[in-house]
């Protein structure tokens, strides 16, 4: 009997180093956990008829007062909701018809006086000021033959003032399920004049990671892409390394940032998938999915979709938002940037924006946040130092 | 003796044909329609269900607008998921089909393959015809109501 329970104490021993073993493998510690998420300001905006969920948003900052700006496209306006005074301020609501219309579909600030527009299936750029006035609509002069803008929330647009150049999200019309897809840019690169724009060329390149091999991919390909001074950082889902690019299409790698809650390798959906099964896929594996960046103290901010069980306790499946999230942040030549666990189910790790002086300005906004309150904006501006 | 294994090997592949499910995600698709709207097995002898997420699907209004202009609603269910502005306006352009809201994506926790509009004809509790509704196939949808079987 004795022999036996010491068989069997043996076997979990040998069954726990397995384990303990696999877990070290596939969990390559880069980053330093912290937990001092500092909770600066909570910020609750009334907001009664006024719409609260927003896929595409920025910042402003005008005459010292900081301003959410979300994008509303069954209304087709921009809602200003200030959060130094913590109140809705305005909207600039464009028109669908007539000669100016324009049916927005992202949009990109500038300037507090330069606000671009993207129209529908990348009709046109336009152009408008903080008051909604047109100050010009570009048109695109020359045919896009390959690559086809269109608007997508994590490619947003960019414009580089010093050398009037647009970067805006565009497609190819081949299936991401085709190793040609990897071949092409993600963005194209245009040349602004007073009242167009030139394609100049496709840019962006995917890393070789991304190829489908045996009949699976990333699915989720498209990178999330922010300007950087006179570059872009861009952020692949399913690669640690961050890189970045230039006018001149040249892609370099700045660093790996491999978060302490992904494995080393991530998943990969099979080509033949359903939607169902897609959106399992999304739900239970982790990856990176947005960057923030502040530009004067140079710190960049990276948020991680942590893995869960497909179903809860009760059989149902879980959600997207109820998953763990984690922020990776430091200087961008910091190899050791440090991460930060932020609360299940409280906030909305999508909508974040940097704002300055280490802070973050983020949504509360998730259905599954029981402290959310009804007919509010809400949102936390938080400290990670 | 070749023959009677013949038409064993037939018979097993005419019984795995008429198994071929049409639709995946039968099983989690009625148990979404019981748990959350109170359907019965008898909802399911002869309906066809026509389900449309209203806050995440931009073909909303494409969809409504061609159901709005069909003239039968019988046996036919609009499974309506979400809330939005567009399905506000056509709720009562719609009110002759039977309608089952779920204002708060319950269908969400279930497996039913939901991205595009479903429609599925049951018939004797089987599902008899199943379309994923692309937008280029709206029409085809809108025939199929009019023109089941």
């Amino acid at each position: 009997m004795k022999i036996k329970n010491l068989y069997l104490f043996l076997i979990f021993l040998l069954l726990w180093a397995c384990a303990i073993r696999e877990s070290t493998n596939n969990t390559t510690e880069t980053s330093e956990i912290t937990t001092n998420v500092k909770i600066i300001n909570q910020i609750s905006i009334p907001c009664d008829t006024l719409p609260y969920n927003f896929e595409y948003s920025s910042i402003l900052k005008k005459d010292n007062e900081l301003y959410f700006v979300g994008l509303d496209e069954s209304t087709n306006a921009l809602y200003f909701y200030s959060i130094t005074s913590q109140k809705f301020s305005y909207k600039i609501q464009k028109s669908k018809e007539g000669s100016d219309k324009v049916i927005i579909k992202d949009f990109y600030i500038h300037t507090q006086d330069s606000i671009f527009l993207l129209d529908h299936y990348g009709k046109k750029v336009q152009l408008i000021d903080s008051k909604g006035k047109i100050i010009n609509n570009l048109k695109f002069k020359n045919e896009q033959n390959r690559n086809v803008v269109e608007a997508l929330s994590s490619k947003r647009m960019a414009f580089f003032g010093k050398s009037n150049r647009m970067i805006l999200p565009s497609f190819v019309e081949i299936e991401d399920t085709k190793n040609e897809f990897y071949e092409h840019g993600f963005s194209s690169l245009f040349a602004m004049t007073k009242d167009s724009l030139l394609l100049l060329t496709e840019i962006g390149r995917y890393p070789k990671e991304y190829i489908p091999i045996e009949n699976s991919y990333y699915y989720s390909t498209y990178p999330d892409m922010i300007k950087y001074g006179h570059k872009l950082i861009l952020n692949f889902s399913n690669h640690h390394t961050l890189f970045t690019i230039d006018m001149e299409n040249k892609m370099n790698k700045i660093i790996e940032w491999k978060s302490n809650y992904l494995k080393e390798d991530f998943e990969r959906l099979s080509l033949d998938n359903d939607i169902q099964q897609a959106s399992n896929y999304i739900s239970t594996n982790g990856f990176y999915t947005r960057i923030t960046v502040d530009e004067e103290t140079e710190t960049l901010y990276r948020i991680v979709k942590h893995t869960q069980p497909l179903k809860n306790v009760e059989g149902k499946l879980n959600q997207y938002l109820e998953c763990g999230f984690s922020i990776i942040y430091g200087k961008l030549d910091e190899p050791n940037p440090k991460e930060v666990l932020l609360e299940k189910g409280k906030y909305v790790p999508y909508v974040v924006h940097s704002i300055g002086n280490n802070q973050l300005l983020i949504s509360l906004e998730n259905p599954f946040n029981p402290n959310n309150e009804e007919n509010k904006l809400q949102f936390e501006i938080i400290e990670l130092k | 003796m070749n023959k009677i294994i013949l038409y064993f090997v037939l018979l097993l592949a005419c019984f795995s044909c008429s198994q071929e499910k049409l639709y995946n995600y039968q099983n989690d698709f009625e148990l979404y329609l019981k748990e959350i709207h109170h359907l019965k097995e008898s909802d399911f002898e002869e309906t066809i269900f026509y389900v449309l997420d209203v806050e995440s699907c931009s073909c909303s209004e494409l969809n409504f607008k061609s159901l709005s202009m069909l003239l039968t609603s019988k046996n036919v269910v609009l499974v309506i998921i979400g809330t939005s502005k567009i399905w506000e306006h056509y709720k009562p352009k719609l009110n002759y089909f039977t309608i089952l809201e779920d204002v708060k994506s319950e269908i969400r926790r279930y497996e039913t393959g939901l991205g595009k509009p479903l429609l599925l004809h049951y018939k004797n509790q089987e599902i008899i015809y199943y379309q994923n509704v692309t937008d280029q196939e709206i029409a085809k949808a809108s025939a199929y109501i009019l023109n089941p079987n």
